[in-house]
């Protein structure tokens, strides 16, 4: 018996055939295309989402809202009372962001509200009424540092901090 | 939406077309059925996004191609994996999209929806509680959570999410203009929403109960601004999760299977593993839609489509995927901010909210993040229920973002929607770095678990190397063309040898131990594989292995032993090669499909390779071993006068008469006790146990098969009893024959082999490694003198016989060989029977080697 085994008629190698990488080819590159496809629509898609949210934020954050400051006049002493939040309501309800226990305003008599840039204010259909610089407040009005804001009986002061800059 | 409807034409392209790169041909039949899903796809989202254009100018840009790309992403999807499931999903988001529009056109529904808040979220809790008395499982048993007839089906509990958030919300609109207190906010919508989350408990729908106490919890953290709601409600989730494993067992199995899934992956954690091998089978492509195994994987099409996704688009689509989802909470939160109304406000957020729990729940779950919960992915998984849903939440979210002059309203808790938004990307930033680990760290790993079952498809697809003689005749080969391949075994008593791989019974023999090179992964050269693992997602075409086995040889074996019990080895002495190896009965593995049960039920065993798995006490067949290794030590014993020997009250006879003139040699040659109890006084137990470790009766040979434990050495606790085989130690045919090729080759015994060489592709013929051979006994000269003193009369060749009971079976054996100044190939045969038959033990054994001795056919 011989040590070695016979030499192999030769074995077709497991060649593949040029018409079959075709399809595997065009596959592939159709898969490409697919995942160039996906991330070109997420790359649209964050980019301008980017921007435009990073816009919004700027002008909403917390920061970029100027404090408003209210201080009673009515007061013994000049007590001012600071907000950074982008909305108060004044009343005598104990709730309300400035409280005043004054029989002549309202539970919820005022709003102030900070929008496009601006401190507006607005009454909340109260009894007595608000009055802006002596007149009474029929809509939103815009306020300006100096203002002087009238609730029933009691007399109030607006100022506003200079708005920091981003 | 271009470039969406870009994408979702190519993967419809790419589905088509992957049959011709399965088959590697382009005779085939294509897939042309998606495209009925494709048209009714591209014409819906076109009429929705004409219509939408035309009613308001600028409402939100982002929303119809996203929804539309992860839409038409599912459907072809779903379209891959089955076919009638594509046409229904089809028929629902038509459905939804309809929906859409008609919501984004009469917005006094929402005027509606806000009033009677109360009554749409109880109605939602009535159906939702409806499926307690009337639920069904449309696809057979299952959780009974549907609800319909005649074909249609909804989930009372996909509309009952949506109604939480518009409730919520309304609720919300209603309070926020007071200043709040947090336990008048808590107490109507915590009743509202535990009553919800307690019925979906009850109904064992986990998902949707844990969605809804998530939606709840950032729905309240972002009116109120309290960071404890979030930690509050994290710990009670936690403390449900806890209490739950020990009251629920379907709690306790998902917590369990996710901690450790590697603890019982075929029954308990089987879906979860099979998820995290189809991420890492597509690795950082993706085989491409159509050409991966994602039905491998349970329920594919609705709880596992991120799975079946990350298989067929890579990595990269599966970071795609979660990329989507992320978006499509950014902008729902973008949507919230720019609300005017608190009511547009909350609704957004929360639609927001439910979109990103529900993604990162169901994907987390599976890419193991997460324990699995049974929630549908959004837009992409197969489910009516939830695409409609889906659907008119989008429509929700459009009315909201229309166009309007008034600025948005000023924001309450601004650092709420930081946090809220930070935390879902956080969890979307987590899904993609475990997609990435399981994809590309840990695929290698989890692709050559046993529980990958992609050979099976491969097996169909992809040729596997033929098993050759060592004259180069096929005894196993593939036949059928790409797609049918069969695995055909063409000699099939070399059943129990060459074993089988078979879909429903895995793999076992040599196909199992050769089946990297049979199956292509093994010998090609990396870049090969590598190529054809990118082209065609499948290993290339498997290589030949050339056995050393014989056929003639084999035949004339098997064509003996027929209709007996036992096994033969014969190998060449010298280079360890086996020539032949038969074991009785045997099964053949063509029919495997048909007999197995009969084969395993079968007392004669057949599925058992004697050769190399059977155990065999040795009789009194260990003569000529101990006869050799007396000579070399020069003390020689006298033979008795009473070749018997009594043990235990048993008489212990020769196997047949000794031929005369009557001597030692001829004692052992029939296997005479006396014989042989004479010889072991001159040995110790411990020289005994030397000589046996020597023989290799110690160790498992090296073998491409599946081979006994081997005895132990403290097994032999006495010369005498070992020498007449009533030890402990048991040795299988294939010990016992290389034993004997240390006798016919000079004391050296080799390492037994039987696969030789693979034909490579570029490196030709390549031998495979096989073990050193063991030297035995040390003296060459006194070794080939012994057995010459052996050699028969009638033929160049020494052999011995044994016969002796054990309880009730006897068992026979033969060994022999050629004689050491052989000029040709040297041979080592051993031959067991489970029979008293010396006579058909010495046909076989002289019959082998007189055909082996004779020159060899060209």
């Amino acid at each position: 018996m011989a040590e070695n085994p016979p030499p192999l008629a030769v074995h077709p190698l497991p060649n593949l055939q040029y018409n079959a990488s075709m399809s595997g080819i065009l596959v592939l590159i159709l898969r490409i295309l697919f995942t160039l496809a996906l991330y070109a629509f997420l790359y649209w898609a964050f980019s301008v989402i980017w921007r435009d949210l990073r816009g919004r934020t700027q002008e909403l954050t917390h920061e970029s809202i100027p404090a408003l400051l209210i201080t009673p006049l009515d007061g013994p002493a000049e007590e001012v009372t600071r907000f950074q939040t982008s909305e108060v309501i004044l009343g005598r309800d104990p709730l309300c962001h400035l409280s005043v226990p004054d029989e002549t305003v309202s539970a919820r008599h005022a709003r102030f509200t900070y929008q496009q840039n601006q401190w507006w204010v607005e009454d909340l259909n109260s009894t007595n009424g608000s009055y802006l610089n002596g007149e009474r407040l029929t809509a939103r009005a815009v306020l300006v540092p100096g203002d002087e804001l009238r609730c029933g009986q009691l007399t109030f002061r607006i100022e506003m901090e200079p708005k920091k800059s981003n | 939406m271009g470039i969406s409807a870009l994408a979702v034409t190519l993967s419809s392209l790419i589905l088509t077309l992957s049959p011709a790169v399965r088959l590697h041909t382009f005779q085939v039949g294509y897939r042309w059925l998606h495209w009925i899903g494709w048209a009714g796809w591209l014409v819906l989202f076109s009429l929705a996004y004409r219509l939408l254009n035309r009613q308001f100018e600028e409402h939100d840009p982002y929303l119809l191609p996203l929804t539309s790309l992860l839409s038409g992403w599912g459907l072809v999807t779903i379209y891959r994996l089955d076919e009638s499931l594509g046409y229904r999903q089809t028929l629902w988001l038509s459905v939804g999209i309809i929906l859409l529009i008609l919501i984004s056109r009469y917005p006094r529904v929402f005027i509606w929806l806000r009033r009677y808040k109360y009554l749409w979220l109880t109605i939602g809790l009535l159906l939702t509680g409806l499926t307690f008395l009337l639920g069904t499982y449309p696809a057979g048993e299952g959780p009974r959570l549907w609800l319909g007839c005649c074909g249609l089906y909804f989930q009372p509990s996909e509309p009952l999410k949506l109604l939480l958030v518009v409730y919520l919300a309304a609720y919300l609109a209603e309070r926020i203009p007071f200043h709040f207190r947090l336990p008048e906010l808590l107490a109507p919508t915590l009743i509202m929403t535990a009553s919800a989350a307690l019925m979906l408990v009850l109904q064992r729908d986990l998902g949707a109960a844990t969605l809804i106490l998530g939606i709840y919890t950032f729905v309240i953290f972002l009116a109120s601004g309290r960071r404890r709601i979030l930690i509050i409600s994290g710990l009670f989730l936690l403390a449900a999760a806890l209490a739950g494993t020990l009251v629920f067992d379907v709690i306790r199995l998902r917590i369990e299977t996710w901690l450790n899934p590697w603890a019982d992956p075929v029954n308990r954690s089987f879906q979860v593993v099979q998820s995290l091998i189809s991420v890492a089978a597509g690795r950082l492509l993706g085989t491409g839609i159509g050409l991966g195994s994602p039905g491998l994987v349970p329920v594919a099409h609705s709880d596992f489509i991120a799975a079946a996704i990350a298989e067929e688009t890579g990595l990269a689509g599966i970071l795609g995927l979660i990329a989507l989802f992320a978006l499509l909470t950014y902008r729902c939160i973008g949507i919230s901010l720019a609300a005017r109304t608190t009511f547009q406000r909350f609704l957004s957020a929360g639609i927001g909210i439910y979109f990103a729990i529900q993604a990162i729940l169901i994907m987390g779950g599976n890419l193991r993040l997460l324990p699995l919960t049974g929630v549908t992915l959004p837009f992409v998984s197969y489910g009516g229920s939830s695409l409609v849903t889906s659907f008119i939440a989008v429509g929700m979210l459009l009315w909201a973002s229309q166009p309007h002059t008034q600025p948005p309203l000023p924001i309450q808790q601004p650092r709420a929607y930081t946090w809220v938004t930070a935390l879902f990307l956080a969890g979307f930033a987590a899904l993609a770095a475990i997609a990435g680990w399981w994809s590309i760290v840990r695929a290698d790993n989890l692709l050559a678990r046993p529980d990958n079952n992609r050979w099976m498809v491969n097996l169909r697809f992809v040729p596997r190397g033929d098993l050759l003689d060592r004259r180069s005749e096929r005894i196993a080969t593939t036949t059928g063309e790409r797609g049918s391949l069969d695995r055909v075994l063409l000699y099939p008593p070399l059943g129990n040898t060459i074993g089988y791989i078979n879909p429903r019974f895995g793999k076992a023999g040599l196909e199992a131990s050769l089946d990297g090179y049979l199956s292509g992964l093994q010998g090609n050269p990396a870049s090969r594989i590598w190529l054809a693992e990118l082209m065609y997602s499948q290993p290339p075409d498997g290589l030949d292995v050339r056995l050393s086995l014989d056929l003639e040889l084999q035949r004339v074996a098997d064509g003996l032993m027929e209709n007996h019990r036992g096994a033969v080895v014969l190998l060449n002495a010298r280079s360890g090669e086996i020539l032949t190896i038969a074991s009785h009965p045997s099964y053949d593995p063509n029919q495997l499909d048909d007999r197995y049960l009969e084969w395993l039920n079968n007392p004669a065993a057949p599925f058992v390779n004697r050769a190399t798995q059977g155990q065999y006490p040795t009789a009194t067949i260990v003569g000529p071993f101990l006869y050799a290794y007396l000579s070399e030590k020069g003390s020689l014993p006298v033979l008795p006068l009473n070749l018997s020997y009594i043990h235990d009250n048993q008489m212990l006879t020769c196997a047949r008469p000794p031929r005369t003139p009557l001597s030692l040699e001829t004692a052992i040659e029939v296997g005479c006790p006396a014989a042989l109890v004479e010889m072991s006084r001159s040995i110790s137990t411990a020289q005994m146990r030397e000589l046996f470790t020597a023989l290799g009766f110690f160790s498992a040979p090296e073998i491409r098969l599946d081979v006994a434990p081997p005895s132990q050495a403290d097994q032999l606790t006495s010369s005498r009893l070992a020498s007449i085989g009533k030890s402990a130690v048991k040795v299988t045919p294939l010990q016992m024959a290389q034993a004997a090729a240390a006798l016919t080759n000079n004391g050296s015994r080799p390492s037994p082999r039987l696969a030789v060489s693979v034909e490579t592709p570029h490196q030709g013929r390549v031998i495979l490694p096989s073990g050193s051979p063991v030297v035995v006994f040390g003296n060459e000269q006194s070794v080939s003198a012994a057995v010459n003193r052996l050699a028969s009369q009638d033929f160049p060749i020494w052999q011995a016989v044994s016969a002796q009971q054990y309880d009730s079976t006897t068992y026979t054996w033969f060994i022999g060989g050629t004689l050491p100044q052989w000029g040709g190939t040297p041979l080592a045969v051993a031959i067991v029977l489970e029979e008293n038959n010396p006579q058909l033990a010495q046909t076989i054994g002289e019959t082998l080697l007189q055909n082996a001795l004779q020159p060899l056919k060209p």
